[in-house]
């Protein structure tokens, strides 16, 4: 057990390190390929060459990124093929055919328009030029779709019918993977690219005007940046609220987890700032928080848009405890009982294999009917304790709280910024907002990177829902291969990022030294 | 000339004239990406990390550590379900 442990642990590690890199350049090339789509726009229309200008020096920003970021997440399949086998197996063709199209698209539309976006100045006319710019951003984000789609569908597990006989869930339903948790996590991703890449945006023109360089260039992309990121970030917020409903909807241990509850009520609040308990457990007495500021009705309303709703804890989960719209006691399924019926599955999958070996086909209709009466918890079998089916609680509180701060800073900095440059153009002169700005900009990735954090900690023990957990899904690889592995991507990765900031750091020194005005 | 003949030299006129557009297209695209890569001051730099990268991912990476499992264990779809089935059943 340990020895497997230990490579369950490792391959997540290795998996949330990769995950984490891939997305340092995303969001980036998601929002950045809109600002200059704009910036771009507003060239066509006007004609003038500040415009030009502007879109040519930010889309070498975006190629820079785009270069360095590009294939980083193709090491992701290769770990679902090595270390996550049989998880790879297990989802079948409704994680395959989404990461299949998105591989295709990808391919298709980034190298055909980005070709024409860096090579095309001059050799087609201004409008095809406009054209595959604006593609080159709408393929960047159909890309995304797919991937969150796949991700989705792991989180909130539809659209499939499981065949013992394949060993694979096989889909049934394509529309299906459009659910709810699919949408709002696209667009809450998109959006979140779009907040990212303003702020990035303003705290490098902050940067030029503090070195007083291309004054013009740097309060015109200051514009369109804060417009951007404001523009996204309020997206962010909204789509990021439909999220929570989907949570609360579909993983309430997540949710849960996510606030620190262990005992919910109705009318329950939300904590704003506030520090868990580490020794607090689902069955102590202990307190649930060191010390914790709460907003009334906080979480009902977030979470069931209705100040009276009863937000399951964690406790309440376990033992299968529900509150009605009445306040009558109910009982829903609880883990021990889930991992009762996962045992049956399990029992029932194990008796299907041994019909199939001698070819008895009644053995195996019956024991494929018990297989699916059970199905739906088919993950929890594997556990021996309901303890083992709860996330770890600590970050994701805390990570929860550090996109929520962020994101709540920067749209204040955005509106900030934009009343700066609208008002007598105060933020020309306000070097303190300046600072702020460029000061601001990696935070902006850790309010990201927290936002993954929350979605993917928040889930675990799961691979796919109620259905594997990552103890299941792991391959039987070696603890050293994979820490071997562990290492080189870290070394890559890195390498990779310090070749990305330190080109964008002289591309942009270099901007700044040429005249960008007009 | 009888009216197969006119309709039979005029879609042979029609093919070459497509088949002189379809000439220039491919070549006004290769031209684009010759001259684009020419051209190109910081994307050179850029160009030899991607394709560094992408030895070191494909080559190395995948090549050497990064098998995939099911397809290199096993021949078949079938025998790959049959030992996924018995390591998600296995007793734990």
């Amino acid at each position: 057990m340990n020895d497997l442990m230990t490579v369950v642990d490792w391959s997540r590690w290795q998996f949330a390190l990769t995950a984490i890199y891939h997305w340092l350049f995303v969001p980036l090339t998601l929002g950045l390929s809109v600002i200059v789509g704009v910036m771009e726009t507003a060239y066509v229309r006007t004609g003038s060459e500040s415009w030009l200008k502007a879109t040519k020096f930010w889309m070498s920003l975006f190629g820079i990124n785009f270069a360095i970021g590009v294939a980083t997440g193709l090491i992701l399949e290769f770990e679902f093929g090595t270390n996550w086998s049989n998880y790879s197996w297990f989802v079948g063709d409704i994680f395959g055919a989404p990461l299949a199209i998105e591989g295709i698209l990808a391919f298709f539309m980034e190298s055909t328009f980005v070709a024409v976006m860096f090579f095309g100045w001059g050799r087609v006319s201004k409008r095809f030029h406009l054209a595959s710019t604006w593609l080159t951003a709408v393929g960047a984000s159909i890309s995304a779709l797919w991937i969150l789609v796949a991700n989705a569908w792991m989180q909130y597990p539809v659209g499939m019918e499981f065949d013992p006989a394949q060993m694979r869930n096989v889909m049934d339903d394509f529309w299906a993977l459009f659910s709810g948790t699919a949408v709002n996590k696209f667009f809450h991703a998109v959006f979140s690219g779009w907040a990212l890449a303003g702020v990035f945006v303003v705290g490098v023109s902050s940067w030029f005007l503090i070195k007083n360089r291309n004054r013009e260039f740097a309060l015109r992309s200051a514009k369109v940046g804060a417009w951007t990121g404001l523009t996204g970030m309020l997206l962010t917020m909204y789509t990021g609220d439909g999220s929570a409903v989907e949570v609360a909807r579909h993983q309430p241990m997540k949710l849960a987890a996510m606030e620190g509850l262990y005992k919910g009520d109705r009318q329950q609040g939300l904590v704003a700032v506030g520090l868990v308990n580490p020794g607090k457990r689902w069955d102590n007495a202990e307190d649930e928080y060191l010390f914790d500021i709460e907003i009334p009705y906080g979480l009902s309303v977030l979470a069931k848009h209705d100040p009276d709703a009863f937000i399951p804890g964690i406790k309440d989960i376990i033992e299968g405890v529900e509150i009605d719209a009445s306040g009558d006691t109910v009982n829903t399924v609880g883990y021990a009982e889930r991992i009762a019926m996962g045992k049956q599955a399990h029992e029932a999958l194990r008796a299907y294999d041994k019909a199939k070996a001698v070819n008895d086909k009644s053995a195996m209709a019956e024991a494929e009917k018990s297989l699916r009466e059970n199905y739906r918890f088919f993950g929890y079998g594997y556990f021996d304790s309901v303890d083992e089916a709860v996330p770890p609680v600590g970050i994701t509180f805390y990570s929860f709280r550090v996109m929520v701060v962020l994101g709540s800073f920067f749209l204040l900095l955005l509106v900030a910024v934009l009343v700066g440059l609208y008002r007598k153009r105060w933020f020309e002169r306000a070097r303190w907002l300046q600072w702020i700005a460029l000061v601001s900009v990696p935070f902006m990735w850790i309010c990201s990177e927290a936002g993954w954090i929350v979605a993917e900690v928040g889930r675990q023990p799961w691979t796919v829902q109620d259905l594997l957990p990552t103890r299941a899904a792991i391959s039987a690889v070696s603890t050293a291969t994979v820490i071997t592995t562990f290492w080189m991507f870290a070394a890559i990765f890195t390498i990779l990022l310090v070749a990305e900031v330190s080109i964008m750091f002289r591309q942009i020194s270099k901007g700044s030294k040429t005249n960008l005005n007009s | 000339m009888n009216e197969y003949d006119v309709r039979s030299s005029e879609s042979k006129e029609d093919y070459a004239v497509e088949g002189g557009r379809l000439r220039r297209f491919v070549r006004s695209v290769w031209s684009l990406y010759c001259d684009g890569f020419r051209n190109m001051t910081v994307g050179k730099t850029l160009w030899a990390i991607i394709l560094v990268k992408l030895f070191v991912f494909f080559v190395v990476m995948k090549l050497l550590f990064f098998p995939n499992v099911l397809k290199r264990d096993f021949d078949n779809d079938s025998d790959r379900a049959d030992h996924v089935r018995k390591e998600l059943s296995r007793p734990r």
